[in-house]
């Protein structure tokens, strides 16, 4: 039962990407090839567009899903920035002991030319480490990037993504409660070191949700963090009860003679 | 940065321009936007410094959810500058951590 992965999961599972024909793998093989990972039924042709050699037919029923004709992709990669679903990638398996693997890119920092980082599969998990030999940032991209990254040929069809390594930057454990500055790494300590298994449980070990904001910004991503941590679905995390004042207020407001 | 042309919602028409003091700088306003667009378009992009690492933050949901724009308007801390308009002459400094009560310093 994988087709609802895409749907209920928001990333396409190996079976998904199984059913896509032609086979990228084979065709990456011979040289520079499209692999256009769009399986849903949705309004939607920029790439038929952008490819300038007929490789990708949608037709006037604009919402079936791109054909792909690989005996005339160049591999050129021009479909690439065009899909706003960033479902097109280029694979070449045909030189050297490395894939090369060109994907969209549109987070900030852009790396470098050069710079290891590390490579992701659909779901976000690492893979494997991978080098950024190219970013392409053309006008006509209209500001999505591409990034030519090189992993090892096994991993062709599983690597999707990258995150840079924190060279440079604060050690890589993010705040998700902006208001109390609890970091990602304090949530997780206290699901796994203070047995958490709800948000007021981790509202109570750690003060995320505490602040100003009341938790509107950081329980969503701490629902999702615990239920990563512990295999539940979010309607089992339990809520944060939600006490006014909603949002700052001035005492006045509530006994003074302000109006 | 501005958005004088908007795909929806149109041209500005003559915009009237006013100022804000922002740590004692003026800094040009189109009247009616939000300060934080007002700082935004100036370049400021530190609006306070968070309680416990003194970190600084600025515009983070831009609608008035999340609370990282606060500052201190015309001396009330917690104002949260993404959804409050600009008024010409008023005064506008980074918070540090959550204020105190009574007027600021
Ligand atoms: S890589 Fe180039 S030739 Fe191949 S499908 Fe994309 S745009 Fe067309
Ligand atoms: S542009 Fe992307 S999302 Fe749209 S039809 Fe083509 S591949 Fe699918």
């Amino acid at each position: 039962m994988d087709w609802p992965n895409l749907r209920t999961r928001g990333y396409l599972s190996p079976g998904e990407i199984a059913r896509l024909r032609p086979s990228p793998l084979e065709a990456g093989l011979r040289g520079a090839v499209a692999v256009i990972e769009c399986v849903e039924d949705i309004p939607c042709n920029p790439c038929e567009e952008a490819c300038p050699n007929g490789a990708i037919v949608v037709g006037d029923d604009i919402t079936r899903v791109p054909r792909f004709y690989e005996e005339r992709c160049t591999g050129c990669g021009l479909c690439i920035p065009a899909c706003p679903g960033l479902a097109i990638f280029v694979i070449d398996q045909s030189e050297g002991e490395d894939a090369i693997i060109k994907m969209p890119y549109e987070f900030l920092p852009v790396p470098r030319e050069g710079q290891q980082v590390q490579a992701l599969d659909r779901q976000g998990r690492a893979v494997c480490r991978g080098t950024v030999t190219k970013v392409v940032d053309a006008s006509g991209y209209n500001k999505t990037i591409v990034l030519h990254l090189a992993v090892p040929r096994q991993h062709v069809m599983d690597v999707r993504g990258i995150k840079m390594t924190n060279e440079g930057t604060p050690a890589g454990d993010p705040t998700i409660c902006r208001c109390m500055e609890v970091t990602r790494g304090e949530i997780l300590r206290a699901i796994r070191e203070g047995g958490a298994r709800s948000i007021p449980a981790i509202k109570r070990r750690t003060t995320a949700g505490m602040g100003v904001c009341q938790g509107k910004t950081c329980s969503g991503l701490i629902t999702g963090i615990l239920c990563q941590e512990i295999g539940v679905d979010p309607e089992c995390t339990g809520q944060d009860t939600a006490r006014p004042p909603v949002r700052p207020l001035a005492l006045d407001a509530l006994g003074g003679d302000m109006e | 940065m501005r958005i004088l042309d908007h795909p929806v919602l149109g041209r500005v028409q003559a915009p009237r321009q006013v100022a804000i003091l922002f740590e004692g700088t003026p800094i040009p306003c189109v009247e009616g936007e939000p300060i934080a667009a007002a700082l935004a378009a100036a370049g400021i992009r530190v609006l306070h410094f968070s309680n416990t690492r003194h970190e600084p933050r600025g515009l983070f949901c831009a609608l008035g959810r999340c609370n990282e724009c606060r500052m201190v308007v015309d001396g009330v801390f917690n104002v949260r500058t993404c959804i409050t308009p600009v008024r010409d002459g008023m005064t506008v400094k980074r918070q540090h951590g959550h204020g105190t009560i009574g007027p600021a310093r």
